[in-house]
């Protein structure tokens, strides 16, 4: 685990995904001092919830794909070759970095943008940020998984940045609007959790959400599973080059 | 490390057949890496070089046949301890390119679980000359430093076995004679290695044994004597005398039956049914020539190599890595 650990400290990658969400935590901070942070706390969801879900899903896949990117899987593996083992490592570095982050920019969040929202008729709800960190929390370590599953599916990095995105925004949205199969779509399952955790019916992008059950828990763990199962499969089972 | 792994060999392939599609890449291939030695595998292009290297390692699966590195099969329990315990290169150096070039030892490193690997790190960038470019990146690095920092992150951690795919590939000739001897003293610190070269006369300098392997097929093993035997390429002799008697001793050597071919220069290759090289000498002497030198033309590795596997391959040749 510490040769991953070290591999994000050395790579490029991870740091532009930092610098990039830290970027939109300023500049979340500038705009509540302009204009103040929303009703219902909005800013927090812009400047810190969008930025963290896409940094989760290219770090997912950056995590696997670096090593196919450069062509360095085969001196992972001749360091230590049980590939299960790498998996889990990665997976279990990722997930840490992912929750890390997201943990610590909502927990800054809310006295920096208190502060910055002086003055204006709203403030940060202490409750709103908590709401929304948990509902981050769940969506960044979601995704983050399926661009980690996805860069082990394709063994490539542009192939699995390319596949997670095709996967979230066209095959999911498909599954979601086909009769009968609707309901098993890992989007509204998530969004659903994630509303919940928020405590709000109401969708990252103002839908109207339906109360989340413990199918929809059931729903994104089992795409995850699958998603997560797949990758290590072709992974275990393939030559490396 | 089990009581098995102590063994003199420390690697081997066992009638290993590896087939990709209708292609049989290995076609049950042995060959065997004896402790304390430098061992070469040959072959040209698309011979089977790399895919008999990334079975030994466990990065590829054999169809049939059994592997083993340091006495422990592939997939084995314990194969893992064998992996950490052996250093490779393959195809290249496989770097990190925005690390520099410690990161990328300190990630080996911690990759094998060594604790406080500074002083190895120092000790293997001091032995590869990259001390003074530790920090630089290795994406700015020459193909010759690339080389010699991918050789020195498959010592990381103290191998017993270090296995080298084409690890002069790239390099200056300076840079081929530094590889080249630094390879030939790992013996002396205990690791034993495998390499596998094209440059037929490279194996010739560095290694004490080699297995030469065509179309995935073993043609010839041995120590380099035992091979150059196999082949059975009658050695021939140089003998050098005055430029005014090279036509005297064309006529007389030719006289008892030898084929002799005047390279100029008073210089003159001998070969056919001699004993010894006394025999020339004397024979010579006999009609008041005398040598200002003889000494015997051995064979070298590229005609056994084309004797063995029937000249040039028309798949690939030599001039490529397999």
């Amino acid at each position: 685990m510490r040769a991953e650990l070290l591999k994000v400290r050395s790579m490029p990658t991870p740091m532009w995904c930092l610098i990039a969400v830290v970027i939109c935590f300023v500049l979340g901070i500038v705009g509540t001092v302009l204009w103040g942070p929303g009703a219902d706390s909005e800013v927090v969801d812009i400047a810190v919830g969008i930025p963290t879900l896409i940094a989760s899903i290219v770090f997912g896949v950056w995590m696997v794909g670096v090593e196919y990117g450069q062509n360095t899987l085969r001196r992972t593996l001749t360091a230590d070759p049980r590939r299960l083992r790498l998996v889990f490592d990665k997976l279990a570095v990722m997930l840490l970095l992912v929750v890390l982050v997201t943990a610590v920019l909502h927990l800054l969040a809310l006295p920096i943008y208190d502060l910055a929202s002086q003055g204006h008729d709203h403030s940060v709800s202490a409750s709103a940020v908590k709401d929304a960190a948990l509902a981050d929390l769940m969506s960044n370590f979601a995704y983050s998984i399926v661009g980690f599953a996805f860069a082990l599916i394709t063994a490539s990095m542009a192939g699995g940045v390319t596949m997670a995105l095709v996967f979230i925004f066209v095959i999911d949205t498909v599954v979601s609007i086909v009769p009968k199969i609707e309901n098993v779509a890992m989007g509204p399952a998530l969004e659903k959790v994630s509303s919940s955790l928020r405590g709000s019916d109401v969708g990252a992008f103002g839908e109207n959400v339906d109360a989340a059950h413990a199918s929809d828990v059931l729903i994104v763990a089992a795409w995850l599973i699958g998603l997560l199962a797949l990758g290590a499969l072709r992974f275990l089972r393939s030559d490396v080059k | 490390m089990s009581e098995s792994a102590l063994v003199s060999s420390l690697a081997s392939l066992d009638g290993v057949t590896r087939r990709f599609g209708s292609t049989v890449a290995l076609n049950e291939l042995s060959l065997e890496v004896v402790e304390g030695s430098v061992c070469g595998l040959l072959g040209p292009n698309g011979s089977g070089k790399t895919t008999a290297i990334r079975v030994l390692l466990g990065l590829s699966r054999a169809n049939a046949g059994r592997a083993s590195l340091l006495g422990v099969e592939t997939g084995a329990s314990g194969f893992h301890e064998a992996v950490k315990m052996s250093g490779a290169l393959i195809e290249g150096p496989a770097l990190y390119g925005r690390a520099s070039a410690r990161q990328n030892m300190e990630i080996q490193a911690a990759a094998r679980g060594i604790h406080n690997p500074k002083p190895e790190i120092e000790r293997l960038l001091e032995m590869v000359g990259l001390s003074a470019r530790a920090e630089t990146n290795a994406k700015n690095f020459s193909m010759g430093m690339k080389q010699r920092l991918g050789l020195a992150i498959a010592l990381v951690g103290s191998p017993r076995l270090v296995i080298l795919d084409e690890p002069t590939n790239g390099l200056d000739p300076a840079g081929i004679v530094e590889i080249r001897e630094l390879i030939k003293r790992l013996p002396e610190s205990g690791v034993s290695v495998l390499v596998s070269s094209h440059l037929l006369a490279e194996v010739q300098l560095m290694c004490d044994r080699a297995t030469i392997i065509n179309r995935g097929s073993l043609v010839a093993d041995g120590t380099m004597d035992e091979i150059l035997g196999q082949a059975g390429i009658e050695g021939a002799y140089r003998v050098r005398v005055a430029p005014q008697e090279a036509a005297p001793a064309i006529s007389t050597l030719g006289g008892i039956g030898l084929d002799v071919a005047d390279l100029g220069s008073g210089e003159l290759s001998v070969s056919g049914p001699i004993e010894d090289g006394s025999q020339i000498s004397c024979v010579l002497a006999g009609s008041g020539i005398y040598l200002s030198e003889l000494r015997r033309d051995n064979p070298d590795l590229e005609s056994v190599f084309m004797t063995l596997t029937g000249g040039p391959d028309t798949e690939g040749g030599m001039s490529d890595a397999g």
